[in-house]
C-alpha cells in the first residue's frame, strides 16, 4: 500500500513541480516524465503482487474535518486495471519527454505535464478509493486533468470545441454518479464502496441505471460516446494514448464496481450491456472507416473496443445470472484481457500517430503515404499495432476476441430459447465487427503508411527521434508477448474472476492460442527464409508499379482513404459547401468538405443542450447582479428555513 | 505417419484443384485443355524466375505473399484431413481458423496498397469490404456445426467417427453446406463472385491486388490461393461425406477424391455462369450469412 500511495504521490507532486517550473520547459519535462515513469513503476509492483494472489491491501485513515475517514484499498479488480495504467502511464511519459518539446511552446510545457501526471494520479485514486467522497473527488480530478490535456492547443477553435464537449460530457457523467452515491447513501446509510447491498428491492436497478449513464459517459459507451473522437484527437499524442488506453477503462471499472456493489445486478443488466456494447462496437468501427484524421479514426476504434469490453461484461453478467459459471468466466476473462490488450495496442497506435505527425507534420491520411520508406520504424510499429487491434493472431487482440467467441459458442449451445438465439446473433455480429475492424485498419496503414507520398509533407517526412521510438518499441514488444503468451496474463485473473463470477470460476486455458502463435511465427520465419532464398537465386529487378500503360501516373491517382471505405460509406458522407458571408474587404475562402452526416452530437445533443441553455437564460433575470436583490433572496431563504425548522420540530413528538 | 500423410496431402494436393478446374472448363468449352498437372509446372517455373519489384514498395509488399501462404498452411494444420485428428488442434480452433484467413487477407490487401496503384487499391477495398461479410457467414456456419456436435474444435467437428453431424441434423447442415460453398467461392475469388481469368483490371477483385507481384512472389500467392481453396473444399468434403466407417486408408483416400469432385463442381459452375455485377456481390454474401443463420436457428434449442 505504501508503494502504491508513494507512486501516486510522486506522480502528482512531480506534476505540481513541473507546473511550478513554468517556462523552464526542459526542467518541467524532466520533472514530469521522471516522476510519472517512476510512479508508474512503483504502482506496478503492488498491483502485480495482488494479482499474483497476495492479500488485498486496505488502509483507512482518520483525517479529521473536513475530510472524515478516508479509506483506500487495492483488491484484484482494482489491481487488474492499475496494471495498464502504470505501464501506459510510464511509457507515455517517456515518449512525451521527446514529443512535447517539438509540439508545445515552452510556456505550456508545465501545464501539459501537470495535466498528464494529475490524470495519472487521479485515475489511480479512482481505482483505490473505497469511500464515496474520495471516489468522487479523484473522479473529478481525473476528469479535469483530462480536460487540461484535451484543450492543450486551446488556440485552435476546434480544440476549444472539443474541450467544451468533453467537459459537458464529463459533468453530465459526474452528475449521474453523484446521484448514484446519494441514492446509495440514502437507502443504505453506507458510503463505502465495498459492502455489497442486500438485494431484493428496486434499488439495484436504479443504481445500475445511474451507473451505466455515469460510468458509460466516461467509457464512451453509446450513445454517450460523442465526446470521445473529438477529445482524443485534440490531446497531445501521449495524452491521447493515456485517455484512450486507460481513462475510458476507468469507466468500465466503475461499471464493474457498481455491479459488484449490488451483487451481480437484476436480470436486465447483462442483456442491456450486451446490446449497448455491441451497438457501440458496430457504430464505432463503422464510423472509424470514414475518418480522414488518424487520431479520430483511432478514437472511434476505441469506441468499438470499449463496446466489445462492455459486451463481454454483459455476457458475463448474463451467464452468471443463469448460473453458467464457466461461460461467465470465459466472457469476463475475454473482457478483462481486452482491457490490457487494448490499452497496449491503442497506446502503441496513438504514440505511432503522434510520431507520424511529428515526422510528417500532418495527421490527415489523405496527405500521408509512403512513410514505410521514410519512417521505417514508425511505419512498422504502426503496422504491428494495426494487425493487433484488428484482432488478428498472433498478436494481443486475438486472445480476447477468441475468449468472447468461446463464451458465445458455449452460451449458444448451453442456453435455450430466445437467450440461445440472441447469443448466436451476437456471435454473428461480433464476426462482422471483426471484419470491419480489419477493413478499418488495412485502410489506416494502407493509406497513411504505404504507397507513395500524397503530399510534399509526406515526401519530406523524417523518422522520429529514438526517445519516441523506444517507448513505442516497448509497447510493441508487450503486444507481441501478450499475443504469444496470453495465458500468463489470464493466469493472473483468478482473483478478479472470483470477485466477478464467484469462487467456482477459474481462468480459462489459453495454451491453444500460444500454440497457434508459435506455429504462426515459426511458419512466417520459414516462409520468409523461403522467399529470401528464391529471390536470391532468381534475382530481383526494380521496375515501376504497373500503371496499366498510362504514361504519366502520379501519386494523386492512388486509392484514397475515402474511396477505400466507399462501398460501406455510401450515403453517409455528404458534401457541404461552406461559403462565408461576403464581406466588403477581405472575403474568406469558401471550402468544400466531405462531412459525416451530423451525428448524434449535431442532431440531438447540441439542439437539446441549446434548448436547455435558452431556458436557463430566463433565470438570468433573477440574478441581475443587484446586491439588494441578493439580500432579499437571503432574507426569504432564512425565513423559509426557520419556518421549516419550526414546523418539523413541532411535528416531532 | 499420420502427420506425414497430413503434410503431404496439405502441400501436394492443392495445385491439383487448379488442374481439375481448368480441365473441366476446357472440356465444357470443347477444348482439350492444359494437362492436369499444369499448375505444378507453373509453380516450378515461377519459383525459378526473377522478380520485378516497384521502388514504391516496402517490406509489406514482400510480406503479403508469405503471410498469405503461411496462414493458409497453418490453418490447414487445424483441419482433419484423414483418419487421424488434426496436428494442431485445440478447443476453439475454429475461431482461429477464420481469423488466420483474416490475417492472410489483411496482408494481401496491405501489400496491394503498398504498390501505390489505383487499381490495386480498388481490389484491396473490394476484398476488405467483402471479407467483412464473409467472416460472419463462415463463423455462423461453423457455429451450426458446433451446435450439432457440441465441440468447438475443428478436429472434433469434422473428425468423423461418431455419428457424422449430417446424420444428426441433416436439413440445417445442408443449408450450412450451401452457405459454406458460397463462402468457398467468395473467399477464393471464383465465379460468380470474381473471375480469376479476367483481363480487365476494373472488374477484378483478387487478381487485381496481385498485379505487381511477379516471379517467386506470384508463385507463393498462387500456391497460397490453391491451398486456401483446398481447405474449404476439405471442409465441405468432411461435412458431407461419411467418414470413419471403413478402414483408415479409406478416410485418407476419400479426401483427395472428394476435393477433386468439388473442384469439378467449381469448374462446372464457372463454365455455366457469368460473374455477377460487383454491386450484387454483397447481397450474395449476405444471403450466405442468412443461410448459415437459418441453419443455426433450426439447431438452436
Amino acid at each position: 500500500m505504501i508503494a502504491l500511495l508513494a507512486g501516486a504521490a510522486l506522480t502528482f507532486s512531480g506534476g505540481l513541480a513541473a507546473l511550478l517550473a513554468g517556462r523552464r520547459a526542459r526542467l518541467a519535462g524532466a520533472l514530469g516524465a521522471a516522476s510519472a515513469s517512476l510512479g508508474g513503476a512503483l504502482i506496478l509492483v503492488p498491483a502485480l503482487e495482488v494479482l499474483r494472489g497476495g492479500a488485498p491491501l486496505t488502509l483507512t485513515a482518520q483525517l479529521g474535518a473536513p475530510w472524515g475517514a478516508v479509506s483506500v484499498g487495492l483488491d484484484p479488480l482494482s489491481a487488474w486495471f492499475a496494471v495498464p495504467l502504470a505501464v501506459l502511464g510510464a511509457v507515455g511519459a517517456l515518449y512525451g519527454a521527446s514529443y512535447l518539446p517539438a509540439h508545445a511552446p515552452a510556456s505550456r510545457t508545465g501545464v501539459a505535464w501537470f495535466s498528464y501526471n494529475t490524470l495519472l494520479a487521479g485515475m489511480l485514486g479512482v481505482l483505490v478509493a473505497r469511500d464515496a467522497t474520495l471516489f468522487l473527488v479523484t473522479w473529478e480530478l481525473m476528469s479535469l486533468a483530462g480536460w487540461g490535456l484535451v484543450s492543450f492547443e486551446h488556440r485552435r477553435p476546434e480544440v476549444r470545441r472539443a474541450g467544451l464537449v468533453y467537459l459537458a460530457a464529463a459533468h453530465l457523467g459526474t452528475a449521474l454518479l453523484l446521484s448514484f452515491f446519494l441514492v446509495l447513501r440514502h437507502h443504505t446509510g453506507e458510503s463505502a464502496l465495498l459492502t455489497p447491498l442486500a438485494v431484493g428491492s428496486a434499488l439495484p436497478s436504479v443504481l445500475l441505471a445511474l451507473a451505466i449513464g455515469g460510468f458509460g459517459a466516461k467509457a464512451g459507451l453509446i450513445p454517450l460516446h460523442v465526446w470521445l473522437p473529438e477529445a482524443h484527437a485534440a490531446a497531445p499524442s501521449h495524452g491521447s494514448a493515456l485517455m484512450s488506453g486507460v481513462m475510458v477503462k476507468i469507466g468500465v471499472y466503475g461499471l464493474l464496481r457498481a455491479a459488484l456493489l449490488v451483487g451481480g445486478g437484476p436480470p436486465w443488466f447483462g442483456p442491456v450491456l450486451v446490446a449497448l456494447g455491441l451497438t457501440g462496437a458496430l457504430v464505432g468501427i463503422r464510423m472509424s472507416i470514414t475518418q480522414r484524421e488518424l487520431k479520430r479514426a483511432l478514437a472511434l476504434s476505441t469506441v468499438e473496443n470499449v463496446g466489445l469490453i462492455v459486451m463481454g461484461i454483459g455476457l458475463g453478467a448474463w451467464a452468471a445470472a443463469r448460473g453458467a459459471t464457466e461461460i461467465a468466466a470465459l466472457a469476463y476473462g475475454g473482457a478483462l484481457l481486452h482491457v490490457w490488450g487494448h490499452g497496449l495496442m491503442k497506446g502503441l497506435l496513438f504514440l505511432g500517430a503522434g510520431s507520424v505527425m511529428h515526422g510528417a507534420h500532418t495527421g490527415d491520411m489523405e496527405h500521408l503515404g509512403g512513410l514505410m520508406r521514410r519512417m521505417p520504424w514508425t511505419g512498422a510499429l504502426l503496422a504491428l499495432g494495426a494487425v493487433a487491434i484488428a484482432g488478428l493472431p498472433p498478436l494481443s487482440g486475438f486472445a480476447a476476441e477468441w475468449l468472447l467467441y468461446l463464451s458465445l459458442a458455449g452460451g449458444g449451445a448451453e442456453f435455450t430459447g430466445l437467450t440461445a438465439v440472441s447469443w448466436l446473433v451476437v456471435l454473428g455480429a461480433l464476426a462482422l465487427v471483426g471484419g470491419l475492424a480489419s477493413l478499418a485498419f488495412v485502410r489506416l496503414i494502407g493509406i497513411a503508411i504505404l504507397g507513395s507520398p500524397r503530399s510534399d509533407r509526406a515526401a519530406t517526412a523524417v523518422e522520429s527521434p529514438r526517445g519516441m521510438l523506444v517507448p513505442m518499441g516497448a509497447l510493441a514488444a508487450a503486444v507481441v508477448g501478450l499475443g504469444a503468451a496470453p495465458g500468463l496474463a489470464v493466469g493472473l485473473q483468478g482473483g478478479v474472476l472470483t470477485q466477478l463470477a464467484g469462487p467456482a470460476a477459474s481462468p480459462p486455458d489459453l495454451s491453444g492460442v500460444s500454440l497457434l502463435a508459435a506455429a504462426l511465427w515459426g511458419g512466417l520465419a520459414v516462409g520468409g527464409l523461403l522467399l529470401w532464398a528464391l529471390l536470391r537465386r532468381g534475382g530481383v529487378r526494380s521496375g515501376e508499379t504497373w500503371g496499366c500503360g498510362y504514361a504519366s501516373p502520379s501519386p494523386t491517382m492512388q486509392y484514397t482513404g475515402r474511396s477505400l471505405g466507399q462501398i460501406l460509406a455510401q450515403g453517409v458522407l455528404v458534401k457541404t459547401m461552406t461559403r462565408p458571408e461576403p464581406t466588403p474587404l477581405h472575403p474568406a475562402p469558401a471550402r468544400l468538405d466531405d462531412l459525416l452526416v451530423p451525428g448524434l452530437l449535431g442532431a440531438v445533443y447540441v439542439p437539446t443542450l441549446a434548448w436547455v441553455a435558452a431556458r436557463f437564460l430566463a433565470l438570468r433575470r433573477r440574478q441581475a447582479g443587484n446586491v439588494h436583490l441578493y439580500l432579499a433572496y437571503m432574507g426569504v431563504g432564512l425565513v423559509l428555513a426557520l419556518a421549516w425548522a419550526t414546523l418539523s420540530a413541532g411535528g416531532a413528538p | 505417419m499420420n502427420l506425414v500423410l497430413h503434410l503431404l496431402l496439405l502441400t501436394l494436393l492443392p495445385p491439383l484443384m487448379g488442374g481439375v478446374i481448368g480441365r473441366v472448363r476446357a472440356l465444357v468449352a470443347g477444348r482439350r485443355g492444359p494437362p492436369l498437372l499444369q499448375p505444378y509446372y507453373e509453380l516450378v517455373k515461377l519459383a525459378q524466375k526473377s522478380a520485378v519489384i516497384s521502388p514504391t514498395t516496402s517490406w509489406v509488399f514482400l510480406a503479403g505473399p508469405v503471410v498469405g501462404l503461411t496462414t493458409a498452411l497453418v490453418a490447414g494444420l487445424m483441419l482433419p484431413l484423414g483418419a487421424a485428428s488434426a496436428p494442431l488442434s485445440f478447443t476453439g480452433d475454429l475461431v482461429a481458423f477464420a481469423y488466420l484467413l483474416g490475417l492472410g487477407r489483411f496482408f494481401t490487401s496491405a501489400a496491394a496498397l503498398d504498390t501505390g496503384s489505383a487499381f490495386e487499391g480498388m481490389g484491396a477495398a473490394r476484398e476488405a469490404t467483402y471479407s467483412a461479410l464473409i467472416e460472419p457467414a463462415l463463423l455462423l456456419g461453423m457455429m451450426a456445426l458446433v451446435l450439432s456436435t457440441g465441440s468447438t474444435s475443428l478436429a472434433a467437428l469434422l473428425g468423423g467417427g461418431a455419428p457424422s453431424p449430417l446424420s444428426v441434423a441433416g436439413a440445417p447442415l445442408l443449408l450450412v453446406g450451401v452457405s459454406l460453398f458460397l463462402v468457398l467461392l467468395a473467399e477464393n475469388s471464383r465465379v460468380p463472385f470474381d473471375d480469376p481469368a479476367t483481363h480487365l483490371e476494373l472488374t477484378m477483385v483478387h487478381e487485381v491486388m496481385v498485379l505487381d507481384h511477379s516471379g517467386p512472389l506470384l508463385g507463393l500467392i498462387q500456391y497460397g490461393a490453391w491451398v486456401k481453396l483446398t481447405l474449404f473444399a476439405a471442409i465441405l468434403v468432411r461435412l458431407l461425406l461419411p467418414l470413419g466407417w471403413g478402414p483408415a486408408w479409406a478416410d485418407w483416400a476419400l479426401l483427395p477424391v472428394g476435393v477433386v469432385v468439388v473442384a469439378a463442381g467449381i469448374g462446372a459452375i464457372e463454365s455455366s455462369m457469368a460473374r455477377t455485377r460487383l454491386l450484387l456481390v454483397p447481397r450474395m454474401l449476405v444471403s450466405a450469412c442468412l443461410l448459415s443463420a437459418f441453419g443455426l436457428l433450426l439447431l438452436a434449442r
